[in-house]
């Protein structure tokens, strides 16, 4: 197949739309919430940008936006270098190889669809929480349980139980399309 | 991939853990590649909840309806045939050719689309118990031969046959102010919903305030309270007490408690964290009474002169050091240990013992049932534990001792 070896900004952003939840899933991984992860992410997406001319092939696209973001990591920790919650190199380096590992091994395309289906299988009231929870319209965990009218524990315990469910369902899934 | 280890990211995603924690997370990771490549699974995964969850707000809808508007002039990018996406590159319309937007501006306003619509979440930071296990796979498989021999047995056992009678005297130990025990104090470190507080005339020598009897007023973070008070939580309601010892408690929805009793030697204080702490700093002896509802207590260890005793309808449960929870009504009370050890003496005088991920069931009726605890009763127990170490992590032993001298200058009488 014909690879398009000219790179533009538009093609850029179709990168990033396609490699978004893997990209967010290393930065989230490395700084452990949410609010820096997404500042992270936009960050890479406009280095990603600007610098996509330097990319020779579109198959190097994760790695080499992975390894972008992996230094806006690193610029994060020089930051909030007395911030408790900036993660050392050594292990951005760690999840980045840990990344790459998976991403040998594991189908994100198969596996966000098992995730969707799972998500969509969830009984209703199951699935609302999550839609709560993640759809931005909660502020934190003790929000979602003020609008759950239940108490901020027993709401994080809820929660907890639903996403268990969710990685067991996609894990049966995914075992499913293994072998099909 | 074990449960422990399951709940451990979990925290971390959800910013539950204290940089002491988050550090020793990390240190696992380095340690442990599978556990790096299950965070990476797991953190994917969680950015994939965030994209369906915002595809199904009413924002994104919107731009559904603005990609459904625009079908006909979107077309597939050739290099994107292999992806299986749907196609954001697309050749302008002719709105577009005449307002000089390009195909890019479309896919860049996508990607900020998704970008800012995905959720703020919660910040919450610190605590948790530390899971060194997670470093040491020795001590867990001898840890889980442990357990298992250990729930056989129970699982033999009578369970309506008391254990001990010797340990009767734990509950008997006097609570009251002397030249070594002075009042403890009881920090409201969080507050939920409706929460009321009922403290005791400040001055017994006050006749004017003596004569007004007990004051009713709403909680608030940051109290400082002095034995005696009373506690009484609405529904979906939550207070988290800090006690002057280093204990903390949740007091869930719909409970009308009572600290009836508590004094405690003199400490020094600290910068230690409260989250820090391993044993209570100073020996303490409490007893809060718990008519009505549920507590979870976070107990550190205890000292040997120390005791902490919780009153129900139907028994005492005696604590040694433990996490563990107590719900109780006029007829039945349960008390559920999460880890470490609880004894439970029933109105016939008669001590049980409570090991940890056990329970035991009493009513007025029959007598007391030792189960094993629900999965549901321990993930509540370890969630309202790791709120309750979060909300008073940044409390120091200072604090401790401030709000120990505020109340033993009080004059409260226990």
């Amino acid at each position: 197949m014909k690879k398009h070896n000219k790179l533009d900004e538009g093609r850029a952003a179709m990168l990033l739309m396609q490699h978004y939840g893997v990209l967010y899933g290393y930065l989230y991984a490395c700084v452990g919430n949410h609010a820096d992860a997404e500042d992270l992410l936009q960050q890479t997406s406009l280095i990603v940008t600007q610098k996509i001319h330097q990319l020779k092939d579109v198959d190097g696209f994760l790695p080499w936006a992975r390894a972008i973001a992996r230094l806006e990591v690193f610029n994060f920790r020089r930051k909030s270098a007395r911030s408790p919650i900036a993660i050392d190199p050594a292990t951005a380096e760690c999840l980045m190889q840990a990344a790459e590992r998976v991403d040998a091994r594991v189908n994100w395309t198969d596996r966000h669809q098992a995730l969707s289906d799972c998500l969509e299988e969830l009984p209703e009231h199951q699935r609302e929480i999550i839609q709560s929870r993640y759809d931005g319209s909660v502020e934190d965990v003790a929000a979602l349980a003020v609008r759950l009218k239940r108490t901020v524990s027993a709401t994080y315990a809820l929660l907890k139980r639903i996403k268990q469910a969710l990685y067991e369902c996609v894990k049966l899934k995914m075992i499913g399309r293994t072998y099909a | 991939m074990k449960e422990e280890h399951f709940e451990y990211l979990e925290a971390y995603l959800e910013g539950m853990l204290s940089p002491e924690e988050r550090e020793d997370v990390w240190r696992q990771i380095r340690r442990d590649p599978q556990l790096a490549e299950e965070l990476i699974i797991r953190s994917t995964d969680q950015a994939q909840m965030g994209l369906w969850a915002a595809r199904n707000a009413p924002d994104l809808l919107a731009i559904d309806k603005i990609h459904k508007d625009n079908e006909d002039s979107f077309k597939a990018h050739p290099a994107n045939s292999t992806t299986g996406n749907p196609s954001l590159y697309r050749t302008p319309s002719p709105s577009e050719k005449k307002e000089g937007r390009t195909p890019f501006t479309f896919a860049n306003n996508c990607i900020n689309s998704i970008i800012h619509n995905i959720p703020r979440f919660t910040k919450m930071k610190p605590n948790i118990t530390h899971r060194n296990f997670l470093s040491n796979p020795v001590f867990l498989t001898g840890g889980l031969v442990v357990l298992l021999v250990a729930g056989l047995l129970f699982w033999f056992a009578d369970s309506s046959e008391p254990q001990e009678q010797g340990d009767i005297a734990y509950f008997s130990r006097p609570i009251e102010e002397s030249d070594e025990y002075h009042k403890g104090a009881t920090i409201v470190a969080f507050v939920s919903g409706e929460v009321s507080l009922i403290e005791p005339s400040r001055h017994a020598s006050n006749a004017a305030a003596e004569s007004l009897g007990p004051t009713k007023r709403p909680a608030k973070a940051n109290d400082v309270l002095p034995p005696g008070c009373q506690v009484h939580t609405g529904a979906n309601s939550e207070v988290i007490l800090l006690f002057s010892n280093g204990t903390i408690a949740t007091v869930g929805a719909n409970t009308q408690m009572l600290v009836e009793a508590f004094v405690q030697k003199e400490f020094d204080g600290s910068d230690k964290k409260v989250g820090e702490l391993l044993e209570e700093v100073s020996p303490s002896r409490m007893k809060l009474n718990l008519d009505l509802g549920e507590l979870i207590v976070d107990v550190r260890k205890l000292n040997r002169q120390s005791s902490l005793i919780i009153p129900t309808s139907v028994g005492t449960a005696g604590i040694r050091g433990t996490q563990f929870m107590v719900t109780a009504n006029e007829d039945a009370a349960a008390v559920s240990v999460l880890t470490g050890l609880v004894d439970f003496l029933d109105v016939e005088k008669a001590v049980y013992h409570i090991a940890k991920e056990a329970r035991l069931e009493a009513n007025k009726e029959t007598a007391p049932k030792r189960l094993a605890i629900p999965i549901t009763v321990k993930e509540r127990i370890e969630a309202a534990i790791q709120i309750a170490r979060q909300k008073t992590g940044h409390l120091s032993v200072a604090d401790l001792v401030k709000a120990f001298g505020e109340v033993s200058s009080r004059g409260v009488f226990i």
